[in-house]
């Protein structure tokens, strides 16, 4: 029956045709034709029907309003499920290899064991380093991080530092000043010239009971000029007579 | 996503006929979106096209978990035996007047949906992306892997089922 052919159209053409017909793409001759064997043949007219039939009731379904919380879901799912199974899987994991996940891939090398160890060396180095001069990690928590603190904290540092900077200096320079004040009495008070000969007569003395040690060199700080030291190695001289 | 959030959510409806089965394939459809996205290539076709590939895949799957094939047969030997029923006489008269006043109320609306979710799945799918996704046959063909010409074949036996399938419960209703 389809081989047959009625009004130039076979009944095969006329179902291939049948879509186009109803999207109403056809040209004017060949919808004519299509009519005309749809009108003719008792097969294809009723095909031609229902396909309308169908067409309209289908179009007639209004759409249907998603459920409101359904965008929602969506993102708390597409948000949420991967950070629940990395959860999941995180808590699998040893601390050493979370801490590695955490890092950047390129960090991820220095977990190696030999970075590993000279990190470890170093944080016990610094960890002592710093019990020693008597800082206290807990202390950490209670500083301020803001940069108005932080700018604060360095001026009020940088001025501590400086105080006693000075303060170490101007002490200095008061001891040398009262260094040089007792030079200077040490000095004045020294005896004149002319009592050289008691103190010659003292040395003499005194020389057979040291041993023949040199006295001379327990002046040397008190009174360094050059005649003390002339009048020194003359008695040595005589000493050794 | 709130672009295609709607056209998802009817697409899925209207081949399952549950909103809750619509609502989660939906969010199955954007999480699969979510993960494969890196894979989506523009030149194998315009986003919408993949877009209602992978809701169709999803679509499949479903329909074969909820094993609704079984009522899809039992339909076409209901079709058959109603096909012996009404004289081709009757069927050839328009009701396109007694169907458009009907279409008016809601409970008419369920019944095409009905009717809709009972048609054989490969022709559902067809009829949907057709006429109420408004795609075009080449945009079909891609989506269901199948020929162009396929594609028009399966629509228009779909729609005829569909008419047919209404015009006996129209039948039903009026016997009693």
């Amino acid at each position: 029956m389809n081989k047959e052919a009625k009004n130039r159209m076979e009944c095969s053409e006329f179902e291939a045709l049948l879509a186009e017909a109803l999207d109403d793409t056809l040209t004017a001759e060949k919808r004519q034709v299509f009519d005309a064997h749809g009108q003719s043949c008792e097969v294809c007219g009723p095909l031609y029907a229902e396909a309308w039939e169908g067409l309209l009731l289908i179009q007639k379904l209004a759409e249907v309003e998603p459920p409101k919380n359904l965008v929602h879901n969506i993102l708390a799912a597409t948000s949420g499920k991967d950070a629940v199974a990395t959860k999941a899987e995180v808590e699998k994991l040893g601390w050493l290899e979370r801490l590695g996940r955490s890092l950047r891939p390129q960090m991820a090398g220095l977990l190696h064991s030999r970075f590993a160890a000279s990190f470890a060396m170093a944080f016990f180095s610094l960890s002592i380093t710093l019990t020693l001069a008597g800082v206290k990690i807990s202390d950490i928590k209670n500083v301020d991080f803001h940069p108005t603190a932080l700018r604060k904290s360095a001026v009020l540092s940088f001025t501590q530092v400086e105080a006693k900077v000075t303060s170490y200096y101007e002490n200095l320079r008061l001891v040398y000043q009262v260094q040089a004040k007792v030079r200077e009495l040490k000095k004045n008070t020294a005896p004149a010239p002319g009592t050289g000969n008691e103190n010659r007569q003292q040395n003499r003395k005194s020389v057979p009971q040291d041993g023949g040690r040199p006295k001379q060199y327990e002046n040397y700080s008190q009174e360094r000029d050059g005649s003390l030291m002339a009048e020194t190695y003359t008695r040595h001289e005589g000493a050794q007579i | 996503m709130r672009v295609y959030n709607r056209r998802i959510y009817n697409l899925c409806y209207r081949f399952t006929n549950s909103p809750d089965d619509a609502q989660d394939l939906t969010q199955e459809v954007f999480i699969r979106l979510y993960r494969t996205m890196g894979s989506y290539n523009l030149e194998k076709g315009a986003f919408t096209t993949w877009l209602t590939t992978l809701t169709r895949n999803l679509l499949v799957d479903h329909f074969r978990r909820s094993k609704q094939d079984r009522v899809t047969d039992s339909m076409d030997a209901g079709l058959r035996d109603e096909d012996d029923s009404i004289s081709l006489g009757d069927r050839i008269e328009d009701p396109r007047p007694n169907q458009d006043d009907r279409l008016a109320s809601k409970e008419t609306q369920k019944m095409v949906q009905l009717a809709l979710a009972r048609i054989s799945p490969d022709l559902r799918e067809a009829v949907i992306l057709r006429d109420l996704q408004d795609m075009d046959y080449k945009e079909i063909a891609v989506v269901l892997r199948v020929p162009e010409g396929t594609v028009k074949s399966r629509i228009n036996r779909g729609r005829m089922e569909l008419a047919r399938l209404l015009s006996r419960n129209k039948k039903q209703a009026s016997n009693e």
